[in-house]
């Protein structure tokens, strides 16, 4: 695998939605090529940062038991699809 | 619907379905931008899925189900409709473009360590924030709530390969936000041009 291939891969690696076998090509070129192997880094550790800080996790306790509340008055339907449609 | 019956969907839904409140509030508060509207957002979104909750299939994700209720509903109703497509200024981004800045930045020994470590999470979510809404959803599902590109296809009703190009561009804004940041706060001094 050449320099270019690897950087077409990069996101699709990162994101581990590269095929396995083209991933252990880039394992391989990665190995041996540190301008590439810089740039994967930088990638990594990017996603890796907006993964980690821009996570929030909201306190939903109250609107839980508010839509548990408001489920007791839904009837699922049964198998149709109702008077309405499917939801989507 | 008989009574046992109606106890069991219930039982499946509060098991399934119900956990996934926070994550579906996380993305609405960002796809909404407004703490209201988010809630009224999930309200809606729990309601209907557990309406035709027969409709999702067991052993699937439900999770990724209850996302694509959400996003048609947001889509439909939320959206703004005078809101025109945005055309933006990414393209003068390069790719890898904070590779760029940092690989120019010799000042400091390890440029990525430092940089991300002086990242604070409150510059990470307005940047998230700041995305036009088309890059902002994407981002949202592939980054923060961990979806593969083929499921967040399945939610958002886009072509996967218009999933990458947005993630894609989506990033390079990201990663421009959060350098223009660290010139602001001063820990990154600009290059000389």
């Amino acid at each position: 695998m050449n320099c270019r291939d690897a950087l077409r891969l990069l996101y699709d690696f990162v994101d581990k939605e590269a095929p396995e076998q083209d991933a252990s090509q880039v394992e391989d070129h990665l190995k041996k090529c540190r301008h590439c192997s810089a740039k994967y880094e930088l990638e990594m550790k990017f996603k890796q940062c907006i993964e980690q800080k821009g996570s929030l996790s909201p306190d939903c306790d109250e609107l839980r038991n508010k839509i548990a509340v408001q489920l007791d008055d839904i009837e699922p339907a049964a198998g149709d699809i109702g008077p309405f449609g499917p939801p989507f | 619907m008989a009574d046992q019956k109606l106890l069991e969907v219930r039982k499946r839904f509060e098991h399934e379905a119900m956990p996934h409140i926070d994550a579906l509030m996380r993305t609405a508060r960002r796809m909404t931008k407004s703490e209201l509207d988010a809630e009224d957002l999930v309200q809606e979104t729990m309601l209907k899925s557990y309406r035709f909750f027969d409709k999702f299939e067991e052993g699937t994700n439900c999770k990724a189900w209850l996302f694509k209720v959400m996003t048609n509903i947001f889509i439909n109703n939320y959206r703004s409709k005078a809101k025109a497509p945005q055309s933006l200024t990414f393209d003068d981004v390069d790719d890898g473009f904070l590779y760029g800045q940092l690989a120019k930045n010799k000042v400091i020994s390890d440029p990525e360590t430092e940089f991300f470590s002086k990242i604070l999470d409150e510059d990470v979510r307005t940047a998230i924030g700041d995305l036009p809404e088309d890059f902002r959803i994407v981002v949202m599902l592939s980054f923060l709530e961990g979806f593969s590109y083929q499921e967040i296809a399945d939610i958002t009703g886009l072509q996967i390969g218009t999933v990458k190009s947005r993630l894609h561009r989506g990033r390079k804004l990201l990663q421009k936000a959060l350098w223009d940041y660290a010139i602001r706060s001063g820990f990154i001094k600009e290059p000389q041009k």
